[in-house]
Order: C-alpha cells, then structure tokens, then sequence
C-alpha cells in the first residue's frame, strides 16, 4: 500500500517523498516509539531485562557460571549480540567443563519488544515458560522476560 | 521517484523536519502507529494529503508491512 501512497504523492506535486516499506511492524519489532491503543499497554521490550548474562560461543561453562550471580540462564551472543543458543539451568549444571556452544540450546524461541505483555504472559503459562527470550527482527538480543514480573504487572492492573 | 528507505533513516529523516503518513484506514493507525505520525488514508490522500501536509518538507509514508 504505501509504495502507491508514494507514487500518489507525488502526483499530487510533492517532490521528496520517501516509503518506508518495511512499515510499522518492522518498527515495532526494534522496540521504537509507538502510539495508539495497543501502546498504552506494557510491552515486552519494556518489561525485558537487559542485563540478562551473556557469553560466547568459545567461553567455558566454568567461567559462565563464575559470573551469573542470580540468573538460571546465560545467552549465547555474537559480537553483534546475535543470539545463537541458550544456557539452561540443566545446562549451566553440567559437570564436564565444555563450551558454550557444546553445552547451549541451538535456536531458542524468540518474541518481539512489540508484543503486549498480556500477550506474551499468555503464551509463556501456555507452554509452561518462566521466561521468555527477546530480540529484534534480526535478531539481535534486546533482553529476558520474566514470567514473574509480567504476573506482576497483571496483578497490578486489576 | 519515491525513495524506499529503512528504519535508521526514517528517524534522521524524522529530526530533520520530515513529515510522517501512516497509510492505512483509521481503525489501523487508532489501534498502533510510529509515534509522531499522522493518519491520512490511501483513499483519502488527494483530498486530505495537500491540507494536511507541507509540500516544503519530506514526506514519509508506511503501512504495516511490506504490502
């Protein structure tokens, strides 16, 4: 729709016009500034922990775990903070001192910063998730969200 | 010719004065919108897009996707 929107502008005697054709969806996915209805409620990019722990796919499982303090969970980034696996509990208590990338879970599900909490909580208690991953359209790790702290904001809303 | 443009540049664009058109029918734009847009339908545009927009300044348009 909107390249015909362009080319209709300029019809009408305006002289530079431009077409962002990846559109709102694509804005939204990078957490960028929304308006509206569905913007008045929480968003998961709003709500994801950005200081979730993060290592390499070389870094060995002993030096991950020497730095996780609370977390149950380190995600396996690029130097672009591409995500590329995760490290579960299960994993995190591996007795071999492998590397990450030995020991992580290739692929991990991922949901954009747009989606509405209410959404999210949602299909995390469908699947029996305590957390979910968070990246932009190219996947790029933006944070982890709790299944607690959106039961939180649910609770708080009420 | 319309420049088709991403993200990055919808921004500086945007701090620069440019003007920013969602085209889709109202219910869309009243449900979720880039903050700092204006709604003038694809259907409305002849009538509306030369009382509502600067023909001086860049003019951005989107829709949802690539549609």
């Amino acid at each position: 729709m909107s390249p015909r929107a362009a080319w209709r502008l300029e019809t009408l005697g305006f002289t530079e016009v431009y077409d962002y054709v990846a559109g709102k969806k694509d804005w939204g996915s990078f957490g960028l500034p929304r308006g509206g209805r569905k913007a008045e409620v929480p968003s998961a990019g709003a709500v994801a922990r950005g200081d979730v722990p993060t290592c390499a796919l070389d870094e060995r499982l002993q030096d991950v775990r020497a730095r996780l303090g609370d977390w149950a969970t380190c995600i396996v980034v690029n130097d672009a903070r591409v995500v590329l696996g995760r490290l579960g509990r299960s994993a995190l208590r591996r007795a071999d001192d492998v590397t990450a990338e030995e020991a992580m879970t290739e692929g991990p599900r991922t949901k954009r910063p747009s989606i509405g909490f209410d959404a999210l909580l949602l299909w995390m208690v469908e699947r029996k998730l305590t957390s979910a991953l968070i990246t932009t359209s190219d996947g790029r790790l933006v944070g982890v969200v709790l299944r607690e702290d959106l039961e939180r904001i649910r609770d708080e809303a009420v | 010719m319309p420049t088709e443009i991403g993200r990055n540049e919808v921004q500086s664009l945007v701090a620069g004065g440019a003007q920013l058109v969602e085209v889709l029918p109202k219910e869309d734009y009243d449900e979720e919108h880039i903050a700092g847009a204006v709604n003038i339908p694809l259907k409305q545009l002849k009538d509306d897009a030369p009382n509502l927009l600067d023909r001086a300044r860049p003019v951005i348009v989107y829709c949802n996707d690539y549609q």
